[in-house]
């Protein structure tokens, strides 16, 4: 478990055969075979459409998830904070604001979520998992009541834009996943807000002793993560043309997934903006091949559960192979 | 609710709560402050609607208790080793589909369908035991992972339809009545017995205490940690699929969807009735209190006729109270104990 820096990643080609993300192509391609000749419409443009839209908007959250997961952290609030916004976005719209204030609005109270679960995990010392499973609970009970389960329309075009529209043929949730990526890969990589990250998760307290703040940087990826589940909620609003209480159930499962099977270890210190996005093809992919093969969306948690034990397991194992060697 | 100052007056030699005594120190301790937040939102109900003192009402609370019981101890148990279980909803209903398959669709013998739920719970129990203590999965993550596996095999087996119970065996362990007491209250009674003496009188139990203390003084002191930690995975499955055969038979049907967020209420009356997420910490007639504390809640939210969109909202926020009064009641007593040189 080293930090990734530049010295890590001589050549291309050399980092594409020793990639831990190589795995994961691999299963992306076979499955892709697999469905195409199950349903030749899955290589459909708007079958692929459908997926990039997945791709993008399951990419952008499974970001934010893998920061807090680098830092040893978790968030489990993604599925209540996406409904949260979708449904904050939708009642902003219908009472009349303009896009970008609605944006804002919703980019405002994500960073006081992240915020609260930062406080409670530095500050008052709780447990990840413990504060953001209260948060989700909380957060899903406030939509609820906000909208007392009723779903709130919207018709905004440009909003709607988010969800719907494309750039030659390419979604927009799609164009804002690389743009968030690359920003993204840019922190991690090449400041040390990102080496600190890793640091964090491979040993807090040592890093605490060297001087790092590890409360303003862990800090910084529960905002950030909170902030990236709330674009999720935007472009699933848009997407959906409504702000809906009882989306994203579940979600967080899907999130945590995507950046376990892209390489982040659950238990911190490692992970990369690239491997996530990889995961997030893969957990699409699944999904759209339930669709495509025409097995019961009833079975598709069951799918996802599978899916997230059998890549947390793999990382496990797999680091334990390693740390004997 | 300030059980943090209470807990830490206390002389460092009576707060260990393995001993057998831990009934007769009921009225001393934090539980006590629980009791009355109870007795106190009775009044309050009370006070505001006259349906809440009924005969009715408190049968109705009664049988909810049972299942909140039973599936709060369960908590408290993996709690106690310093670990936590988020599948408790999922496996309730899980347990109930598979009771209910066997017995409608498949004719077993209602006690062999009965049973079949039940070895499900005890094999997914045995399952999550073995992840926590061999492969070293954290315990948030192999039981998040399973909320959605058996939530999907019920779901994906029943087509996210409702199986009928018709046999009157299997309904009696939900809405049976036995010398005038509701038989789930009956069950929890037993469960509560057996439970008391398994962790307060058997090596067991102990190791379930000293596992969740400190993992590694248990190890050097020769405790089998993986197998107790796959013991108190095992016992709390297997009572959540008691619940599971209890709100069955209430229910007539195994439903896949039931019980959905049960295990949000489970940490939360474990925590309140005095568990430590800390672990090695946790005691029965505590979380009992705090099953009941929960009980009269969800009951008071549905007399005083608010929306039930308001109860994860409660819910969540009762669990964050709970917890950081915890974790800051444990803090300050660490400080005290450093401060004393223990």
């Amino acid at each position: 478990m080293s930090v990734p820096t530049f010295a890590d990643q001589p050549t291309i080609l050399s980092r594409v055969l020793a990639a831990r993300e190589l795995p994961t192509v691999l299963a992306i391609a076979l499955l892709g075979v697999v469905i195409a000749i199950g349903n030749p419409s899955f290589l459909s443009t708007y079958n692929l459409q459908l997926l990039g839209k997945e791709v993008g908007v399951l990419g952008i959250m499974a970001i934010g998830e893998m920061a807090v997961i680098i830092t040893g952290g978790i968030d489990l609030s993604a599925g209540a904070v996406v409904a949260l916004t979708s449904v904050l976005a939708a009642l902003g719209l219908q009472a009349g604001l303009p896009i970008g204030l609605v944006v804002l609005g919703v980019v405002a109270v994500c960073i006081a979520i992240g915020a609260v679960h930062s406080f409670f995990i530095n500050t008052v010392g709780l447990a990840p998992f413990i504060i953001t499973l209260g948060s989700m609970s909380i957060w899903r009970g406030v939509v609820l009541v906000m909208t007392q389960g009723y779903p709130v329309k919207i018709t905004n075009p440009g909003f709607l834009m988010i969800g719907q529209g494309d750039l030659l043929g390419v979604p927009v949730q799609f164009i804002l996943l690389v743009v968030i990526a690359v920003i993204a890969a840019v922190i991690l990589i090449a400041t040390p807000l990102g080496r600190y990250a890793y640091m964090i998760g491979n040993n807090a307290v040592a890093t605490r002793l060297s001087g790092v703040p590890v409360s303003r940087v862990t800090m910084f990826t529960y905002i950030l993560a909170a902030v990236l589940f709330g674009l999720g909620g935007l472009v699933y609003a848009a997407r959906l043309g409504q702000g809906m209480p009882g989306i994203g159930n579940g979600l967080e499962l899907a999130v945590i997934a995507a950046a376990v099977i892209g390489g982040t270890s659950i238990t911190g210190g490692s992970g990369t903006v690239w491997g996530t996005v990889i995961g997030a093809v893969l957990i699409s992919l699944i999904m759209n091949a339930l669709n495509m093969l025409r097995i019961s969306y009833f079975w598709q948690d069951f799918v996802t559960g599978l899916v997230i034990v059998m890549a947390v397991l793999f990382d496990i194992l797999n680091r334990k192979r390693r740390a004997s060697q | 609710m300030s059980h943090g100052n209470k807990v830490e007056s206390l002389p460092i030699a009576e707060r260990k709560v393995t001993g057998p005594s831990s009934w007769s120190r009921l009225l001393h301790r934090r539980e006590m402050t629980v009791a009355y937040a109870i007795i106190a939102l009775c009044i309050v109900n009370q006070l505001f609607n006259r349906n809440f003192a009924t005969l009715f009402n408190f049968q109705v609370m009664l049988r909810q208790i049972a299942i909140f019981g039973l599936i709060s101890l369960g908590e408290m148990i993996v709690i106690i080793t310093a670990g936590i279980d988020l599948s408790i909803g999922a496996v309730l209903a899980l347990v109930g589909v598979v009771e209910a398959m066997f017995v409608s669709r498949a004719g077993w013998p209602p006690l062999l369908a009965l049973s079949a739920g039940l070895a499900a719970a005890v094999l997914i129990g045995i399952y999550h035991g073995v992840a926590v203590s061999k492969w070293a999965v954290p315990p948030f993550m192999i039981t998040l992972g399973s909320l959605s596996i058996w939530r999907g095999l019920a779901t994906g087996v029943t087509r996210s339809y409702p199986i009928l119970i018709n046999d009157e065996v299997l309904r009696w362990f939900g809405q049976g009545i036995l010398l005038g007491i509701p038989v789930p209250l009956i069950i929890l009674a037993v469960v509560v017995v057996v439970v008391s003496y398994l962790l307060n009188s058997t090596r067991l139990g102990r190791n379930i205490y000293a596992v969740g203390g400190n993992i590694e003084a248990a190890r050097l002191s020769g405790i089998p940690v993986a197998r107790v930690l796959i013991a108190a995975y095992t016992l709390a499955s297997f009572l959540v699929g008691i619940a599971g055969v209890i709100l069955a038979g209430r229910m007539a049907q195994g439903l896949p969807s039931v019980a959905g967020g049960y295990e949000l209420n489970a940490i939360a009356a474990a925590i309140i009735g005095g568990t430590s997420f800390f672990g090695g910490v946790g005691t029965v007639p505590g979380v009992l209190l705090g099953s009941a504390f929960m009980v009269v809640i969800d009951n008071s939210l549905i007399l005083m006729h608010v929306s039930p969109y308001w109860y994860p909202l409660v819910v969540g926020s009762v669990i964050v109270l709970a917890v950081t009064i915890d974790v800051v009641s444990t803090k300050r007593r660490r400080r005290a104990e450093e401060l004393m040189g223990v």
